[in-house]
């Protein structure tokens, strides 16, 4: 045993005949149908439909699929870490409604109304994370009940009225760099700095292995609930930046603005492949079942359909996709 | 010395037929073979790992072999299947009980009779008392009591006492004596050898050689998986039991131990430490010394390990090399004995998993570099010498054994200076054995590292460790060092040792056992009632006026319904998230059947459709989360965004006027009470009895409160829960009748709220969001309260944000509440 130290290499992989079946690396696993789903939407959109691909309609689609991807970063941190935040309606109404609220009524510029909302988000990422670790709520009614006190939050901050967003986020909102619009380029950006903090750094590295198994990473030593409260204040943060946003795109932001989102965030996190068991997850691959979503949408309203056959289609697109899964996956471990 | 006289057999009570069964990585099962006759005690002994438990499993219907066959009393057992097993007359006690720590001790009896043996329900608690007064006069066991509030040993006994009230053909007890107290242990014997003259049988599996000798009639000894041969207990030595059980680990696998310095200054330091399950520990480790902690399973040593790492809690002083350190000190390092729950982190690598520990180590500003850890990694492994295809495979697919030494080669490569070990071998491999006891004694020798090892086997303390502690009653009661560190003096000290139990009452106080049990909701919910209603009738002299009251009683009876239906999904551990979109749905489809205009033939199908749709939707949940094996959250979510869209294709506006003839005999009252909330409280009080004293109710909660057990007690999960999410949806389709009364037409979005104020109603009522337990009386109260607080709001001249409010901090305090007592309830 002492000699083999010379050459790693030969002895970790030498061994094949004593081990199990080797399996192809998990990278080609739970990511790849949804990519594949993806790519064959888009061909299906461009034989089909090739309206739904035409500059105009990417043009419009597109944003919301930032805004969506933003946010649903935000909940597959949350999954990842074994929980659900049912808290998205009540974050993306108090935030926008409040930040377009407060920089109208006290004349703010628009970076100190931005700093209210990054300290909002915190809070509330805080409070979720706090009942859920220290209280052992569970994350379905903790954020269940949140959602109720923020949309409450709202009413009496905002009496329900909002007003125009800032003149400088509308254009923001609506600018565009190398003709393809800057939310876009944010949310790439939000996708890519998540993936490589979970991926490639020592906190991320923990932050999966919290999620894959609490008491082995309670056993090594790693701070559990630092994780568990971190994933929610990452969360709110991004739901509260991502509203912003919204607010700005949508230059009137509503109360019931947020509803939406709830659903399609926990859609986009479960057919990306990130499993509601925790750990493992891929925020690029919910960023490609958001752009899924979003895609289909435009298809179906594209063919003239109204907003409730979009909202069925979707829902049958999540029971196709994730039965089809649990089918593969069955049959893979009965040949297996 | 084999038993071969076996020719002219009678039917055996159990017959195991070449059975053959592998773990990923581990064969378990070997092609055993093993009969037990009807009329005897069959003691199987074996080493950890050696399959006594995974053969019980495959014989009682929990585990499905990969080839061979049992049969009971020469019935051939369908594999896997607990509820066949049951019926067969197969009774198994599990080193973990499988009771259902949210039912009462009563129902759990009641559970694991055969239906033939199962007393009326009525008498349910008078016969339990009689079963357990059949074990002993002052048992002190409540048959009220719930399982999850009993001491570990109380449960024992409740599972010992059910299994032999069924007076089952074939009794199985895995490691019996492990939890119970010197008494108790001569009444198990009494049982065993009564039911052995009623002609039952008796599987006696235990790795306590004197006591399998003094009871059982026939020996079969488990090696590797293998059966090594039956032997007449008469005929055997506990020395030849114990060589049949080693076989060749007899021979020096053990690395040699050297030779310590007695002056070097000590590597561990501690000095009258206390904890949970231990007191005034003080002992010290030399470097490159191997401590051993020994003791009956239970009296401290694993407690004392766990707390040394910091995951428990201590005082007391700890030392590593002279310097104090705080709970969790990076100089000591800890491997768990539980690889499975504590070890093992799903979906990652072998090269994750080891770089776990050792993030420092190759990464910059905190900024993993893939090319060092890579190189890290593959130096860990081939260090170790762990058989894996690369470094990229995921650990769980691994053999135990190379599981263990990538764990092993993630904590050792961090350079710990103590090393505290947990059952180092446990489920591994004979090979890997003799290779992580040398990887120990070497880096012990090599880094001058000091370790601190607990096991169960006594073999294995005595041939790894230079010293050992024996632990009693959570104290350090004897050291062995030098030529007494052997197994005879190891087990001879751990068994002379007070190793009597004593029967410890650390129930939690009265107050928090009565908020911890279901009265507490209804009574506290009833108070928030009565002072709401009281501030309220003070501000407004219009609150008590009858058209008030009866508006919202009527209101009331709407989300009392669909509030029951999600009690039934939490008791059975679902959460439905579709109700809401279900009851707007059933609403807009009768506004197209039951209108003024309809003919009589479209009512009938109306008021068909009033049931068929909430069957057919509980049906795709259930089929959703139990044949496609969602997530219930997902599945009803699918559900929840297909009906509302349904409800939005037809009706888009609000429309369909229903017969004023129907929605008025629906919203008839007596006096302020409407007829609809009369109905409620009846089918209310119905469903409280039925989910309390019927064999549904009690499965259904069985198969919320925890599956597994569920299905180690023969329930078939699937066909409760899909009880379960039919009722649930019926439910929600009866408060859509009482909806459309109020709302008048088809209104695609009147339903989608009650998703959420189901939910807080059910949960303020006190069910448990982790399945198990719910209670239909206060789920109503809770109904009437969010109600009445919603309603509140305009009475009271508040802003409207405070019908957001009141709900959401009704549901955070009250789960808050329920969550911190049944905590404190719970004994551990």
């Amino acid at each position: 045993m002492s000699n083999s130290l010379s050459d790693p290499e030969r002895v970790a992989t030498v061994d094949l005949d004593v081990s199990p079946p080797a399996r192809r690396p998990r990278a080609a696993g739970p990511y790849t149908g949804i990519v594949l789903a993806t790519c064959a939407l888009f061909v299906l959109s461009a034989i089909v439909v090739p309206k739904s691909l035409s500059a105009q309609s990417l043009g419009a689609m597109l944003p919301f699929w930032a805004i969506l991807a933003i946010m649903s970063a935000g909940q597959t941190l949350v999954i990842q870490q074994r929980g659900i935040d049912l808290s998205v309606p009540g974050v993306v109404s108090l935030t926008a409604m409040g930040f377009v609220v407060f920089v109208d009524r006290n004349d703010a510029p628009v970076f100190v109304g931005l700093l209210v909302v990054v300290a909002l988000g915190v809070v509330i990422g805080l409070v979720n994370g706090l009942i859920i670790t220290r209280i052992n709520v569970t994350p379905l009614i903790t954020t269940l009940a949140l959602n109720a006190l923020l949309v409450g939050a709202m009413f009496t901050y905002t009496k329900g009225v909002g007003s125009a967003a800032p003149p400088s986020l509308q254009a923001f909102a609506a600018s565009s760099v190398l003709g393809i619009s800057t939310l876009v380029w944010l949310a790439i950006a939000t996708v890519l700095v998540v993936g490589f903090v979970l991926r490639q750094t020592a906190v991320g590295r923990r932050f999966v292995a919290v999620g894959a198994n609490p008491d082995a990473a309670r056993a090594i030593g790693v701070r559990v609930d630092f994780y568990i409260v971190g994933a929610y204040i990452a969360a709110a943060l991004l739901f509260a930046l991502a509203a912003v946003l919204l607010a700005g795109y949508a230059q009137n932001p509503a109360p019931t603005m947020g509803n939406p989102y709830l659903f399609q965030t926990v859609m986009a996190v479960v057919i990306g492949g990130t499993s509601l068991a925790g750990g493992r997850g891929s925020v690029v691959a919910t960023a490609v079942a958001a752009l899924f979503l979003t895609q289909l949408g435009q298809v179906v309203l594209t063919l003239g359909a109204n907003a409730a056959v979009q909202l069925l289609v979707q829902a049958i697109a999540m029971a196709l996709a994730l039965g089809g899964a649990a089918m593969l996956e069955r049959r893979r471990k009965r040949t297996a | 010395m084999a038993d071969e006289n076996l020719v002219d057999e009678p039917v055996p009570a159990l017959r195991i037929d070449h059975v053959t069964k592998t773990f990923p990585g581990v064969v378990a099962l070997d092609d055993v073979d093993l009969t037990v006759r009807a009329g005897e005690v069959h003691g199987i002994v074996g080493e950890n790992g050696a399959g006594k438990s995974t053969l019980m499993a495959v014989a009682s219907g929990a585990l499905v072999p990969e080839a061979g066959a049992v049969s009971v009393g020469g019935r051939p057992l369908r594999a896997g299947s607990t509820h066949d097993a049951q019926e067969l007359g197969v009774a198994i006690v599990l080193q973990e009980p499988a009771l259902l720590p949210d039912l009462t001790v009563a129902e759990n009896m009641y559970l694991g009779q055969p239906p033939t043996a199962r007393p009326p329900i009525a008498r349910l608690q008078s016969w339990c008392r009689e079963r357990l007064r059949d074990w002993s006069d002052d048992v002190g066991i409540d048959p009220d009591a719930r399982i999850e509030e009993l001491e570990p040993e109380q449960r024992f006994i409740v599972d010992i006492v059910r299994a032999l009230a069924r007076r089952p053909a074939v009794l199985v007890l895995d490691e019996p004596t492990e939890h119970l107290a010197g008494e108790d242990v001569e009444r198990l014997f009494a049982a065993v050898r009564e039911r052995v003259r009623d002609g039952g049988a008796v599987v006696y599996i235990s790795h306590r050689i004197r006591e399998v000798k003094q009871i059982a009639d026939r020996i079969s000894v488990l090696r590797d998986g293998c059966h090594r041969g039956t032997f007449d207990a008469a005929t055997l030595s506990e020395r030849d039991i114990v060589d049949l059980i080693v076989g060749r680990r007899l021979d020096a696998v053990f690395p040699d131990k050297p030779a310590l310095d007695d002056d070097v200054a000590p590597v561990l330091g501690v000095a009258s430490a206390s904890g949970r399950g231990f007191e005034g520990l003080t002992f010290t480790v030399r470097p490159g010394e191997i401590v051993g902690f020994a003791g009956i399973e239970g009296n401290g040593q694993r407690d004392a390990l766990r707390a040394l790492a910091g995951l428990g809690p201590r005082n007391g002083s700890v030392e590593v090399d002279g310097a104090p350190v705080r709970r969790r000190a990076f100089a000591i390092a800890y491997l768990t004995g539980d690889r499975h729950r504590e070890g093992v982190f799903p979906g990652l690598t072998v090269r994750e998993t080891i770089g776990l520990r050792n993030l420092d180590r190759f990464s910059t500003v905190g900024v993993v570099e893939p090319r060092r850890e890579r190189e890290f990694a593959r130096a860990a492994v081939a260090e170790l010498a762990v058989k894996t295809p690369t470094i990229e495979t995921p650990i769980e697919s691994l053999s135990g054994g190379n599981q263990q030494k990538a764990l092993l080669a993630g904590v050792l490569r961090r350079d710990p200076r103590v090393l505290l070990i947990d059952e180092p071998t446990q489920g591994v491999d004979v090979g890997a054995k003799s290779e992580i006891y040398d990887l120990l004694r070497d880096n012990a020798r090599e880094r001058g590292m000091g370790v601190v090892v607990v096991s169960s086997d006594g073999i294995e303390l005595a041939g790894l460790c230079d010293r050992i502690l024996i632990f009693s009653r959570g104290h350090v009661v004897e050291e062995l060092s030098g030529d007494d560190v052997t197994e005879a003096r190891i087990t001879a000290a751990a068994l002379t040792a007070t190793t009597h139990r004593d029967k410890s009452a650390r129930r939690a106080g009265p107050a928090v056992r009565w908020f911890a049990g279901d009265t507490a909701p209804i009574a506290m919910v009833a108070l928030a009632v009565l002072a709401l209603g009281l501030w309220t009738s003070l501000s407004s002299a219009f609150y008590l006026t009858t058209p008030s009251i009866a508006g919202l009683l009527a209101l009331v009876a709407v989300l009392g319904f669909v509030a029951l239906g999600q009690t039934v999904a939490l008791t059975i551990g679902a959460v439905d998230l579709s109700v809401g979109p279900l009851m707007g749905f059933v609403v807009v489809v009768e506004s197209f059947f039951l209108t003024a205009e309809s003919m009589p033939l479209d009512r009938v199908l109306g008021w068909v459709l009033l049931f068929g749709v909430p069957l057919a939707i509980g049906l795709v949940n259930w089929a959703l989360v139990d044949v496609v094996k969602m997530n219930a959250i997902v599945a009803t979510l699918i559900t929840f965004i297909a009906l509302q869209a349904l409800s939005l294709v037809l009706r888009p506006q609000p429309g369909g006027l229903f017969d004023s003839r129907i929605t008025d005999a629906l919203t008839y009252t007596l006096g302020p009470i409407p007829v609809a909330f009369v109905v409620l409280v009846v089918v209310a009080a119905g469903m409280q009895f039925w989910l309390r004293r019927s064999r549904t109710g009690i499965a259904l909660r069985s198969v919320g409160s925890q599956p597994e057990a569920a299905r180690l007690n023969g329930l078939r999960a699937p066909r409760v829960r899909l009880i379960g999410f039919l009722l649930c949806s019926l439910m929600a389709g009866l408060a859509a009748l009482f909806l459309l009364a109020q709302v008048g037409s088809g209104d695609p979005t009147s339903g989608i709220d009650y998703t959420l104020t189901s939910i807080s109603a059910a949960v303020i009522g006190g069910a448990s969001i982790f399945g198990g337990r719910g209670s239909f009386v206060g789920t109503i109260a809770a109904a009437f309260l969010v109600t009445q607080a919603i309603g509140a709001v305009t009475f009271l001249g508040l802003d409207a944000a405070w019908s957001s409010y009141l709900p959401g901090a009704m549901t955070l305090i009250a789960v808050a509440v329920y969550s911190r007592t049944r905590h404190l309830a719970r004994t551990h």
